[in-house]
């Protein structure tokens, strides 16, 4: 046989291989979005009947997210001085607080995460939003910026901002930069002591186990709730003396408060 | 004919490209999982195309859980006083070990941070209990900047105190007061820990009905006035296994100690006793897995460095010992008990084991090092393990456990323990 009829045949039977894989692979995900799509309706109808309502859009689909482990950078603290005030050297406070102090500011980092920065004076022509974003690009920290809001104080207007590590909110991380009538401003709040180090995969409960464990906590902890509003993913940083974590967590909004999870093992968490 | 070799490398290229996405849409299916289980060098492939995070992906080495503090002891009770006075108690359970994790950095920037200390009363220590606290006790006294560094933070005024209990309070005016109580007497220190991270910590610890003996309506007059009085939901048994297995024994001493045992040099005693003869000390080991360790001339323990004061001698004893039991371990923890003087002039640091935070009896206790001129002259450890068991539901209620106490012995404290009880160890209370 001529090797180009034996090609034209190779050809034939590979393409038919293609076609059938993709056709199971589709059908493989049809079957698993019908099938997420009756479990989110199963469970909608099971809160339902426990008296709270939760719309199915608000429940996530199965995640997975990493455990990480952080260090304390007192290099990445020095470099955040170094831009927003100037060169200074950090004073030891005992504690493993460090301060710095020039003729631009004054700031104390603490062994936890939290900070304050105070700027003699800064520019804010462009408003506290952009001033906020334009300094928390210049030190690296990401936010989330669908979670900040503003506020005002007599003459003083802040921003709060949430931190975020590859777009899932640090929720114990929370900035806020204070703008004074005289020009003068503070940013202060918490951050990730240093870069997460990825540990690998966290053990999580599924979404309805975890949804479903919920309600059990709600209803033998006497809490009041009958809406669920939100329901998303985002970690909590645990610090300890000589290094620090990031643990998942989900947060589920209800009328009645906000709630944190653990994600292994679906209890409530009280912090 | 240029046409047709056009056509046909067209064609060798379209199979290589069908070939290679066939593959790579099997991989997306079932198929390689349900051959890897007949062929497990293929779950590599199966793992490579859905996407796994590969053996490399997960980076940095993490330290150790629990290597968060090198602390050679841990605190035997935790109160958490929220402003309602309403308390939180960790005691004899694993909740004591969560709890000192969440407080240690707190607590660490507080006495780290301290100014100088001041001397103050009683009185003004159970108010200061009495408002929003972080309370936390030791079986021993320890010198503060031990505690400090064991913490992994500077200080920034050294004091040369000691205290077996500790406390973070709120005043009335929202500062951060470090407080101490030992033989010494009670004493305050300003810090620079700010109120609201200290309330945002008590706010994660629910009141679990905790009180101290002091605070009980009746029938704990004559107990210690600070034993905390916390039912916890359950205890366990212990099972124990030696770590050092008879028939490996040689090659794991070598590797522990890094003997030049001599060829030949062994022999068992009547009692069973192996004893290894090396050239530069004996090592003996008991069936009951304790092994002790003569040293005949410089041991490499203190890396050449001689040791004097009793923070380096407790550091390099516990650094030690836990070296030698690393990796075989069970449930236990190795926790600083003592140092005292012995006869011939030198010092004992002695050690024990504990399972959630309930002391584990033994005879000459867990361990003990001997120093003798700033170098170890003998060393001693029981190397078994300690695995929590079934649950045991006879333990006496923790109040009647302290009314007992008082019962007994004025002033005396109910004190939860690990005692042998034929093959296992069974949780009891005892007087101190």
């Amino acid at each position: 046989m001529e090797a180009g009829k034996i090609k034209n045949i190779i050809i034939i039977i590979l393409a038919a291989l293609n076609l059938s894989f993709l056709a199971v692979i589709v059908l493989d995900l049809n079957e698993t979005r019908y099938a997420e799509i009756r479990e989110k309706t199963e469970l909608v109808s099971f809160f339902d009947a426990n008296g709270i309502y939760i719309d199915a859009d608000v429940i996530p689909g199965e995640v997975t997210a990493g455990n990480f482990y952080l260090t304390r950078d007192l290099s990445q603290e020095k470099n955040i001085i170094n831009v927003l005030l100037g060169q200074a050297e950090p004073q030891d406070q005992g504690g493993n607080i460090f301060y710095y102090e020039n003729e631009n500011g004054s700031a104390f980092f603490r062994n936890n995460g939290e900070f304050e920065i105070n700027f003699a004076h800064l520019d804010d022509t462009e408003g506290a939003q952009k001033t906020a974003a334009s300094l928390l690009k210049k030190i690296n920290i990401s936010y989330d910026d669908t979670d900040s809001y503003t506020e005002e104080h007599g003459d003083s207007r802040s921003i709060s901002m949430l931190c975020t590590w590859q777009n899932v909110p640090i929720a114990n991380c929370r900035l806020t930069l204070t703008i004074f009538a005289g020009g003068s401003a503070q940013l202060a709040g918490k951050r990730p002591v240093g870069t997460p180090q990825r540990m690998g995969d966290c053990d999580m409960l599924g979404i309805n186990t975890m949804l479903i464990r919920f309600l059990d906590e709600i209803k033998s902890g006497g809490y009041v709730c009958d809406r669920i509003e939100d329901v998303d993913l985002c970690y909590i940083m645990r610090s300890f003396p000589s290094e620090a974590s990031l643990e998942p967590v989900w947060q589920i909004v209800t009328n009645g408060g906000t709630y944190r999870v653990s994600v292994g093992s679906g209890e409530l968490l009280n912090d | 004919m240029f046409r047709n070799k056009r056509r046909e490398r067209f064609k060798t290229v379209l199979i290589v490209v069908l070939a290679v996405s066939s593959v790579f849409l099997a991989g997306k299916t079932d198929i390689f999982a349900r051959l890897s289980e007949s062929a497990p060098a293929l779950s590599y492939f199966r793992g490579l195309f859905a996407g796994e995070m590969s053996p490399g992906e997960a980076s940095g080495s993490r330290p150790a859980e629990g290597s968060s503090s090198t602390a050679a002891e841990s605190p035997c009770t935790i109160v958490i006083t929220n402003d309602n006075g309403m308390r939180y108690g960790a005691q004899y359970s694993r909740e004591l070990t969560d709890t000192y994790k969440k407080i240690s950095n707190i607590i660490g920037e507080a006495f780290g941070s301290s100014g100088l200390p001041e001397e103050s009363t009683e009185k003004a220590w159970l108010n200061a209990l009495s408002r929003r606290s972080v309370y936390m006790e030791y079986r021993t006294e320890l010198p503060i900047a031990l505690l400090v560094k064991w913490f992994g933070m500077s200080m920034l005024n050294r004091n040369e105190k000691s205290a077996s209990r500790f406390m973070l309070s709120v005043d009335e005016n929202d500062f951060v007061w470090a407080w101490f109580s030992g033989e010494e007497g009670i004493f305050k220190s300003s810090t620079a820990v700010q109120e609201s991270s200290l309330t945002q910590l008590i706010s994660e610890f629910l009141p679990n009905g905790a009180y101290f003996a002091f605070e009980a309506q009746r029938g704990c007059e004559r107990t210690e006035p600070y034993a905390l009085i916390v039912d916890n939901p359950e205890y366990f048994a212990l099972n124990s296994e030696n770590i050092i297995h008879f028939d490996s024994v040689r090659e794991q001493i070598e590797q522990l100690f890094g003997l030049n045992i001599l060829e030949g040099a062994s022999y068992t005693e009547k009692n069973g006793t192996v004893v290894f003869v090396g050239t530069d000390g004996i090592l003996k080991l008991r069936e009951d897995g304790v092994l002790s360790y003569a040293v005949s001339g410089k041991s490499d323990f203190t890396e050449g460095k001689l040791v004097y004061s009793a923070d380096e001698m407790i550091e390099t004893s516990y650094a030690m010992i836990s070296k030698m039991r690393s990796g075989r371990e069970g449930d236990e923890i190795l926790s600083f008990s003592g140092i005292e003087r012995t006869e011939s002039g030198g010092y004992q640091v002695k050690f024990d084991y504990y399972v959630n935070g309930t002391e584990i009896i033994m005879p000459d206790g867990a361990a003990s090092v001997f120093f003798e001129n700033g170098d170890v002259s003998l060393l001693r450890v029981c190397m078994r393990k300690y695995e929590l068991g079934e649950e045991c539901s006879s333990v006496l209620p923790a109040l009647q456990a302290a009314a007992m106490a008082g019962g007994l012995k004025r002033g005396g404290r109910p004190c939860l323990v690990y005692a042998e009880s034929g093959a296992q160890y069974l949780p009891s209370w005892t007087v101190e």
